[in-house]
């Protein structure tokens, strides 16, 4: 069992869903996360296993290397998918077993501003740790995000930005929610962001890694 | 040609006349991609970025007398550009001023979001490094295309510097447009200066007698952020 566990900590590392993936090209043919998840149900492991000592093991490794400057980007969303992948596995093999989320962070860019592939990599890399993602969009303003926390047990937010005429929308969001009695934890990313920003505006967090945002979300718990 | 009077011009460009070959694309984009991405998926984003984008690039020529120049200032036809120093230091002796811009479409930007909503992380993530590099791309070939038309042995071309880069705000981004006609090249500017499509550019060319090209125009700039900088 603990051989076909390292296997598939390896395979979400590598990113490699099944048997046919293409990626990474020197594992062409061998199983993937499919096959051996299926190996390990076969072998009544448990899904609490499977997650812990698979699946994060593997995000983990991700994380420390991206952290490192190993892997890039690229490498890192390959390894959501595939965390992603396994989740959804488990959840038909076990419906009744609830799979554990961390908690519930809302995403936003900002108003005014239109960009989303910072963004959307935060979420998907959130996602593939463990967090559910509320994805409010782009152009989001205070008031859309107030309706959302009215409505939802939200444990963070994070805002995204791409421009230095948008990045100045961050203060008012974060004024608006403290104003309306919302403390909860706002953090900051995007190109023109910097941690200086971050402390005029007093978000809670900012950094230009989003491994980082997983590790500050997590202290939380 | 001459350039001693206004002139403006929009013109549809053909995808093939920007990309000669599929691989030009792909090598452009190698730095930030391993070679497994790229080898398992850019035949079939290529032929997406091929077949969906729309390139449109234009230029509005504004002669000698149209222009001042004051401290970190450009001024054309009496509205004012906040250069900031780092560029003005290489425009203060222009003559005249191409405003330009060029826009791959919106239709990409759609099929990225797709992409990303369905769980196809990578190819978006990839389409989205493709458009941004077309988009490049076709600045450089509006560029090309300037030159080449106006060229004479009197004068010579500076780099193409935008709002948002080098010092210059990317708020700006109203009055360069406010000196072009409404809709030019089927983009708009938002209240916050962002331009849509999102995959466009806009800038400036400086033209004079004393006027050259950098070789190493990032050399003059400090921003650690600029994706420039990156691929350097």
């Amino acid at each position: 069992m603990e051989d076909y566990l390292n296997k598939l900590a390896y395979c979400i590392e590598k990113g490699r869903l099944n048997s046919q993936s293409k990626i990474p090209s020197n594992m062409l043919g061998q199983d993937g996360v499919e096959e051996l998840i299926n190996q390990l149900i076969q072998l009544n492991t448990p899904p609490k296993i499977i997650i812990e000592k698979g699946l994060i093991k593997g995000m983990n490794e991700v994380g420390n290397k991206f952290r490192d400057g190993k892997i890039f980007i690229p490498d890192v969303l390959l390894s959501a998918k595939a965390m992603n992948y396994a989740i959804e596995l488990l959840k038909k093999e076990f419906p009744s077993e609830n799979m554990p989320i961390k908690g519930k962070v809302i995403l936003a860019t900002v108003e005014g501003d239109l960009h989303s592939i910072g963004k959307n990599i935060v979420k998907v890399i959130l996602e593939g740790n463990g967090w559910k993602v509320i994805d409010l969009g782009v152009d989001v303003s205070s008031e859309k995000i107030i309706v959302k926390l009215k409505e939802d047990e939200i444990k963070a937010i994070g805002l995204s930005a791409l421009l230095t005429t948008t990045m100045l929308n961050m203060k008012k969001i974060i004024i608006d929610l403290r104003n309306s009695g919302f403390n909860l934890p706002v953090a900051i990313g995007g190109a023109p962001v910097t941690q200086k920003f971050a402390d005029e505006i007093q978000a809670d967090f900012y950094s230009s890694d989003p491994n980082e945002f997983v590790n500050f979300l997590d202290k939380l718990n | 040609m001459k350039l001693n009077k206004r002139e403006i011009e929009e013109i549809d460009i053909n995808f093939n006349q920007i990309i000669l070959d599929s691989s030009f694309l792909k090598s452009s984009i190698q730095y930030s991609l391993t070679e497994d991405i790229l080898n398992v998926f850019y035949e079939n984003l290529f032929q997406i970025i091929k077949q969906k984008s729309k390139v449109k690039i234009g230029y509005s020529f504004f002669p000698e007398d149209e222009i001042e120049k004051s401290k970190n200032r450009i001024i054309i036809d009496g509205k004012p550009l906040s250069v900031g120093d780092i560029i003005y230091r290489n425009l203060r002796k222009t003559e005249s001023i191409f405003i330009i811009t060029c826009t791959i479409g919106a239709e990409i930007e759609k099929i990225i979001r797709k992409f990303f909503d369905s769980g196809n992380y990578i190819e978006g993530y990839t389409l989205d490094l493709l458009a941004s590099e077309l988009v490049e791309l076709s600045a450089d070939y509006l560029q090309d295309f300037i030159e080449k038309k106006f060229s004479n042995s009197q004068i010579g071309f500076s780099n193409r510097y935008s709002p948002g880069y080098c010092g210059w705000p990317v708020s700006d981004q109203k009055i360069l447009f406010s000196l072009l006609p409404d809709n030019f090249c089927g983009i708009k500017i938002t209240e916050n200066s962002l331009m849509l499509p999102i995959k466009s550019i806009s800038g400036i060319l400086a033209v004079g007698k004393n006027i050259n090209k950098l070789e190493y125009e990032c050399d003059i700039c400090d921003d650690s952020f600029c994706y420039k900088k990156r691929k350097l």
